[in-house]
């Protein structure tokens, strides 16, 4: 267990997830087909992100993020991706006695999942017995039947039953399986409900997830650009060779780097008790998805006419990362919450913690 | 908790560092002087004696080898100072240069009775250090050194002119870098030289800076004699004693910079916080986050160095991220607090200025961005 595990489920996603029919998904707004859950149940999707003694693999938050930034890197369907951050740790955090069984499904793909979390408002709440859902975006695969949502202090794993309105929405990322779930859900039939300390980790984890998909795109359209700026040649030589481009390949790199060390920071802290950790996210939510959709707009400009086809495709990382953007509150609200920490914390004339 | 190891490092504080950390905390509790003067040329006398009463007390040097003065601890302690320096009056320490550049020039390359002359006084800061690279014809391009220097017999000779030379006015030496062969444009034929700024034939000129002070100077040099024993490194390869420290630097800087940023920004929102609208909260929240992101690729920096996987050109990142948080943050303060209806000169018009020379010193952005795209991308170099 170790690099082996990052570079399997990496090659999966990539043999999974077909160039061709990425864009055919985008086209038509539908999500991929089926076999690529199946492709990703194998290399142990559902197990990513779940303890050990919960009987997933145990891995840390960094191996995690490492895992969705891999994911970025090959464009992951959304529903699989928070299949992996949302519905399998739920599932398993909650304990019920059927978790396994519903995990189990999913995997031999007989029920179809996806989630999602909020930022924003307040699409989580108890009304009585009941769990009010109130416009909660999901992703969901093909045929999904069950979604899970984390929120800062209460996170649920429901059925899409009948009580509820699942509404598709056209997408920034299409192709994803976007809608928008809302509707009363008795307590006692969810299929996980977390609350407290735990529901705030697993949405802070949700979003360092979010954050390192975001960087795998980055990755992957800076990676793209370089070797596209070696190759491509006009006025008699690569185009690489122009500062006007090297420099524009330089600045995408000084916005992926530091990403990585902020993950790489964010998610130790995401694993001990350090209270720095609330920094590291609030942080991280703002500058990451910002950074990356400056590398994903200087890599379509790198890449001339050829990146602004719809064949190349360079638009769908670009997507995902709006998408990821928008899902994690959109900018000014991640510079707000930033700010609004940063106020609190010289309030305590602690200034941020230089410590 | 299994992981996978293909992110980076952070730096770790271990116990010996946090204790650490409580002692230089404690002792600067006691003896922080205050704010410095604002005349340059006090401030530097009293930065000076801030590092004298620094390096009793056992803090300067730590993560040099005890046989040299410092403590053998690793770069964590050098970090740990750097933090708690940055919460002090004066987070700056006036022989920097001599610590963070010349010294470890002199550990990796430089003879021991060098280390032996010249420690000393780097680490009490008795003795002032600056350096003497750029030129008016060797700025950006450094290969282009024309100052030349001629062995004649029993010292070398030095004739030419410095320039953009910090604290050139107040250095009692200077890592110099002369031609001792080959043709400006060739970085082979550079040597590393040890001048006297006392010495006959060195002449100092202040240069003014965009806020008219002096910080740095040009250096004239009329057949300035330097002894054979003052060459760092070997005669030549003076390139090499001068670049392999460059990185070595960096870190611990951007690290004392990201630390003033983030108390200027503290200080700016404790002043002003009646006065913030949401539109405001939401733009130094942008500020906040980019500097927490700058902290945590130092502390990246600082790990990789420590585990000697610091990939050459990497730290033209951290500059990169230093120049666009110092600039963002210094033009921010000016249009959300500065007094620009009363067109006045205060703080925040003076930062802005200042915030300028970031782009520009220690290798312009331009110069970082040539060295991401040929030594890290690998792009070709090109010409245009």
């Amino acid at each position: 267990m170790s690099a082996e595990l990052l570079e399997a489920f990496e090659s999966a996603a990539r043999r999974a997830m077909v160039r061709s029919e990425q864009l055919a998904a985008a086209e038509h707004d539908e999500p991929v087909r089926p076999d690529v859950a199946r492709q990703m149940h194998a290399v142990g999707l559902l197990d990513i992100a779940v303890r050990e003694d919960r009987g997933g693999l145990g891995l840390d938050s960094t191996a995690v993020g490492e895992i969705c930034a891999a994911a970025g890197r090959a464009l992951l369907p959304s529903g699989q991706l928070h299949e992996l951050l949302v519905v399998a740790p739920l599932l398993a955090e909650a304990d019920r006695p059927d978790a396994a069984a519903t995990l189990a499904a999913i995997v031999r793909g007989e029920l179809g999942a996806g989630g999602g979390g909020t930022t924003t408002g307040n699409p989580l709440g108890r009304v009585g017995s009941r769990i009010r859902i109130d416009r909660a975006r999901v992703w969901l695969s093909r045929d999904a039947t069950i979604a899970g949502v984390v929120s800062p202090d209460l996170a649920v794993v429901t059925s899409l039953t009948t009580a509820l309105s699942v509404e598709p929405v056209r997408a920034i990322d299409p192709g994803q399986g976007l809608h928008v779930i809302s509707g009363d859900v008795e307590e006692s039939d969810l299929l996980a409900v977390v609350e407290g300390g735990a529901a705030r980790w697993l949405w802070q984890r949700w979003r360092f997830g979010l954050c390192s998909h975001a960087l795998g795109c980055a990755e992957e359209v800076s990676r793209i650009s370089t070797a596209y700026a070696k190759e491509r040649r006009q006025f008699d030589r690569p185009i690489g060779a122009f500062q006007a481009v090297s420099h524009i390949l330089a600045d995408m790199h000084a916005g992926v780097t530091p990403a990585v060390s902020a993950l790489a920071r964010a998610a130790i802290l995401l694993d001990s008790t350090d209270p720095r950790m609330d920094d590291a996210m609030t942080a991280a939510v703002e500058w990451l998805p910002a950074r990356a959709r400056l590398v994903c707009e200087q890599a379509i400009q790198v890449h001339g006419g050829t990146g602004f086809t719809w064949e190349y495709g360079l638009h769908l990382h670009y997507r995902r990362v709006l998408a990821v953007q928008a899902a994690l509150g959109g900018r000014r609200h991640a510079a707000a919450e930033a700010g609004a920490a940063l106020l609190a914390r010289t309030e305590a004339r602690q200034g941020p913690e230089v410590a | 908790l299994i992981g996978l190891m293909s992110w980076p490092p952070t730096l770790v504080f271990s116990d010996r560092d946090e204790a650490l950390r409580a002692d230089i905390r404690r002792w600067i509790q006691d003896n922080d002087p205050g704010r410095p003067s604002e005349d340059l040329a006090e401030r530097v006398k009293q930065l000076a004696q801030w590092q004298a009463a620094l390096h009793a007390a056992g803090f300067i040097g730590l993560s040099w080898s005890p046989s040299e003065g410092g403590r053998g601890m690793g770069i964590s302690a050098e970090a740990v100072l750097a933090e708690e320096l940055g919460r002090s009056s004066m987070p700056e320490l006036i022989n920097r240069i001599a610590l963070y550049t010349v010294a470890p020039a002199m550990m990796m390359c430089g003879t021991p009775d060098l280390r032996r002359e010249f420690f000393p006084g780097m680490l009490n800061a008795s003795e002032i250090w600056c350096q003497g690279f750029s030129e008016p014809d060797a700025g950006s391009d450094l290969a282009g050194v024309r100052t030349r220097a001629a062995f004649d017999g029993s010292d070398y000779v030095i004739n030419g002119q410095k320039v953009w030379t910090s604290r050139g006015l107040w250095a009692r030496w200077c890592a110099l870098l002369a031609r001792t062969s080959g043709q400006p444009g060739d970085h082979r034929g550079l040597t590393l030289f040890v001048v006297d700024m006392e010495a006959a034939g060195v002449t100092v000129r202040p240069l003014h800076q965009i806020l008219h002070e002096p910080h740095f100077s040009e250096v004239f040099l009329d057949d300035v004699r330097v002894p054979p024993h003052h060459v760092i490194g070997d005669v030549d390869r003076g390139w090499t004693a001068a670049m392999s420290t460059m990185g070595y630097e960096r870190g611990l800087f951007v690290l004392e910079r990201q630390i003033g940023l983030t108390k200027r920004l503290n200080d700016l929102v404790l002043r002003h916080r009646d006065e913030l609208d949401a539109v405001a909260i939401e733009r130094i929240g942008a500020l906040f986050a980019q500097l927490e992101v700058l902290r945590a690729h130092t502390y990246r920096t600082l790990a990789e160095q420590e585990r000697g996987e610091l990939a050459r050109g990497a730290t033209s990142v951290d500059k990169l991220l230093l120049t666009e948080c110092y600039q963002h943050l210094c033009a921010e303060a000016f249009d959300l607090f500065g007094e620009q209806d009363a067109l006045a000169f205060d703080d925040r018009a003076h930062d802005l200025l200042e915030s300028r020379s970031v782009s520009i010193y220690s290798g312009t952005t331009e110069i970082q961005r040539n060295i991401i795209a040929t030594q890290l991308l690998g792009l070709p170099k090109g010409a245009g």
